[in-house]
């Protein structure tokens, strides 16, 4: 295998006169298992543009989609997110302001902040891969001169170095499931102290974590039962606490009023600490499987989005069941003590029936 | 958490907290030491019937590494029926088998249930071991079945299995069939393990393709989403997807070709290979690959999760969308290419 230290080996001519694409391909995954990322990445899209050889096009599209999640693409489809984000940023941006974008992904925020009339827009992305085609797009769609993609986190950027002082308005779609596997809380946190104005505006303004009792009737399929004569039963303890369902799911049922547990401010980095909820609610006649948890989203004062168990067409979300240890079977008006905890990334939920 | 006694259940109890307990199983396993931690974990579980919060924290720990096709493999009943006869029609009285990869130990106790008298059943995810032990108390089989807690390539036959088995079955084959270490696992064992002349269970597996259409899910590909157009992302997409065998939206549109073939009796090892299969799109448009695999149990029994059979199947089919978008059509043809590196199988589509 040819050394590839020196870039000048990695450009296309010198990959073209070897004739062997292929090669490099193999190359740039052996970097990447090898844990040389960036390297890999770069020389994987070299590859992929070059396009000529199916073989090394399917071993570069293993490298680039490595690391890119799945749901890059279902999150653009959703169209209430995507028309809760534009009107949200048409209210606020106003002529010559300045726009920060926390998460690139295909830069469609960011586009969606300059056509609304910000004067500049800056979009960090940490996945190298992913800030390469944001820029792609960008530039495709004719926003290279307003929009610029910085391939960092956001916790990396300093307000007078990369953005030219702090900016007006901060918009970011990083919340996860769950709201906070994605770092929301110490990203928002971090970027509201050092790279807004006082008095700034973020994009979504807050955000609450929803809970209702839901009955899955899918739910045995996450379970062991017998099987061929044998009780595998002891097999459950193995089972993942929680698992997903689509929002579009029509089959799930809530067995409860809805009530919050837990809201967060995104403009306030005061709220940096781990939290714990307790809540009572009153069940609707039926068995329930699980604890359903999903999430609100306020833009600013006026638009919200959220993806109600059963009520969506599409949602870049889907919702959390948290399992019950045992299926629980409800007469109307019988009260469940639910006990939510978060540690600013997982959030946790158990419930029992609450014995007066 | 070094010393042992620390794990004692007594411990744990008087302080009246197993959910303490729980959270420094979870910090175990955030600091690599997932041994530990699952040992921890599993005490709490054990423990926690009545304090659902350290239960749940507990099977956080013991999940993290249970992939979740536990579940659905033992609700394949072809599957489980396939293995069944197999074992049946070759276990005679006295017999010794290894299973290799327990899982929740069905195929150990379909052995020892078919007349076994001593089965071994290895297993290298320690959480997964300890509860199929469990369950073969529970089914009553302790006295012949012994559970293993380690990975195949580790064992030692006079050591661990007192002596070379008669019979080794295992269902260790992926979607791709190989990508769980079929090849270097039943490599070492049928060197090492089984007596000559051993049964092996399944004996044979074929990696199948054939032309096929399906509609591409739409959340796999980008288009123009609100005015912008955001095709250059594609570039990103996950150049496979996995679709369910009984998937009526895909649909078969060549003859099936076998790909690749392998003998897990085989004592010589398999080398990486390449090859090809020229395929002519006859019954409708195709713009896919499809690729399934079967099993040959014996030389009477086989499995396999061909497309469009009504029968539920564990296994996905692995679509491999041709490049380019390309449709073909009726009576045109293309080079089917596939690669293995005894671990992975690629397959891609090449003008002929």
């Amino acid at each position: 295998m040819i050394p590839l230290e020196d870039s000048t080996q990695s450009d296309r001519p010198a990959a073209k006169a070897l004739g062997k694409s292929a090669d490099w391909a193999v190359a740039a995954r052996a970097l990447l298992e090898n844990g040389q990322r960036e390297t890999a990445i770069k020389l994987a899209l070299k590859v992929w543009k070059e396009g000529s050889d199916p073989e090394a096009t399917l071993l570069a599209s293993e490298v680039l989609s490595s690391e890119v999640p799945r749901w890059h693409f279902r999150l653009v489809r959703d169209q209430l997110r995507n028309a809760a984000y534009d009107s949200a940023l048409r209210r606020a941006i106003k002529p010559g302001m300045r726009v920060l974008d926390i998460g690139s992904g295909t830069g469609l925020l960011a586009m969606m902040a300059a056509r609304a009339g910000a004067e500049q827009v800056f979009s960090c992305e940490m996945n190298l891969a992913v800030a390469d085609a944001a820029r792609e797009i960008i530039e495709a769609n004719g926003f290279a001169d307003r929009v610029s993609i910085i391939a960092r986190h956001s916790d990396e950027l300093d307000a007078d170095r990369d953005l030219g002082g702090r900016v007006d308005l901060i918009v970011s779609e990083i919340v996860s499931n769950n709201m906070l596997s994605q770092g929301v809380l110490t990203t928002m946190g971090r970027a509201v102290t050092h790279l807004l104005k006082p008095g700034g505006q973020a994009i979504p303004a807050r955000g609450t974590v929803k809970i209702a009792l839901g009955f899955d009737p899918e739910a045995f399929r996450r379970r062991m039962d017998r099987a061929d004569g044998f009780d595998l039963t002891a097999f459950n303890r193995l089972a993942e606490p929680r698992y997903t369902v689509s929002p579009a799911n029509r089959q799930f049922q809530m067995m409860s009023e809805t009530v919050d547990v837990f809201e967060f401010d995104f403009h306030a980095a005061s709220h940096l600490a781990k939290g714990r909820a307790e809540r009572v609610v009153t069940a609707r006649e039926g068995l329930a499987s699980c604890v359903a948890q999903w999430i609100h989203l306020q833009m600013d004062e006026v638009g919200s989005y959220e993806n109600v168990p059963g009520k969506m067409e599409e949602s870049a979300w889907a919702i959390l069941a948290h399992t019950l240890p045992k299926q629980l079977s409800l007469h109307a008006g019988d009260l469940v003590k639910v006990v939510a905890s978060h540690d600013l990334e997982s959030i946790r939920i158990v419930a029992a029936l609450d014995k007066p | 958490m070094a010393d042992s006694n620390q794990l004692d259940p007594a411990t744990a109890k008087a302080r009246g907290k197993p959910a303490e307990w729980a959270v420094a199983a979870l910090a175990l396993l955030a600091n690599g030491q997932n041994e530990t931690a699952i040992k921890l974990a599993l005490k709490v579980s054990k423990q926690a019937a009545d304090d659902p919060e350290a239960a749940m924290l507990a099977a956080e720990v013991l999940s993290a590494e249970v992939p979740d096709w536990h579940f659905r493999l033992v609700q394949d009943h072809l599957r489980n029926e396939a293995y069944d006869a197999a074992l049946r029609r070759a276990i005679r009285p006295g017999m010794r088998v290894l299973d290799i990869g327990s899982g929740t130990g069905l195929l150990a106790m379909m052995a020892a249930r078919a007349g076994a008298a001593e089965v071994f059943s290895c297993e290298m995810n320690p959480a997964v071991a300890d509860v199929a032990q469990e369950i073969i108390a529970v089914n009553g089989l302790s006295d012949r079945v012994q559970v293993l807690s380690k990975h195949s390539g580790k064992l030692d036959a006079d050591v661990d299995l007192g002596g070379r088995v008669d019979i080794i079955v295992s269902e260790i084959v992926s979607n791709n069939m190989l990508s769980e270490g079929v090849l270097p696992s039943m490599e070492h064992a049928t060197g090492n393990l089984l007596k000559p002349g051993g049964v092996v269970i399944p004996a044979r597996g074929t990696v199948k393709v054939a032309l096929a259409f399906h509609p591409h899910p739409s959340d796999k590909r980008m288009e123009i989403t609100d005015g912008f157009d955001l095709t250059p992302f594609n570039r990103l997409a996950a150049p496979i997807y996995h679709v369910s065998s009984r998937d009526t939206n895909l649909q078969l549109a060549s003859e099936a070709a076998d790909l690749f073939e392998f003998d897990f009796r085989a004592a010589n090892p398999v080398a990486k290979a390449r090859t090809e299969q020229i395929l002519t799109a006859y019954s409708g448009p195709a713009n896919c690959v499809a690729q399934w695999i079967r099993l040959e149990m014996d030389e009477a029994g086989s499995y396999e999760n061909r497309p469009g059979e009504p029968a539920y199947s564990h296994w996905t089919v692995i679509v491999y969308p041709l490049p380019k978008q390309a449709v073909l059509h009726p009576g045109e043809s293309i080079r089917v290419c596939g690669s293995h590196d005894k671990c992975n199988v690629r397959i891609w589509a090449a003008a002929v």
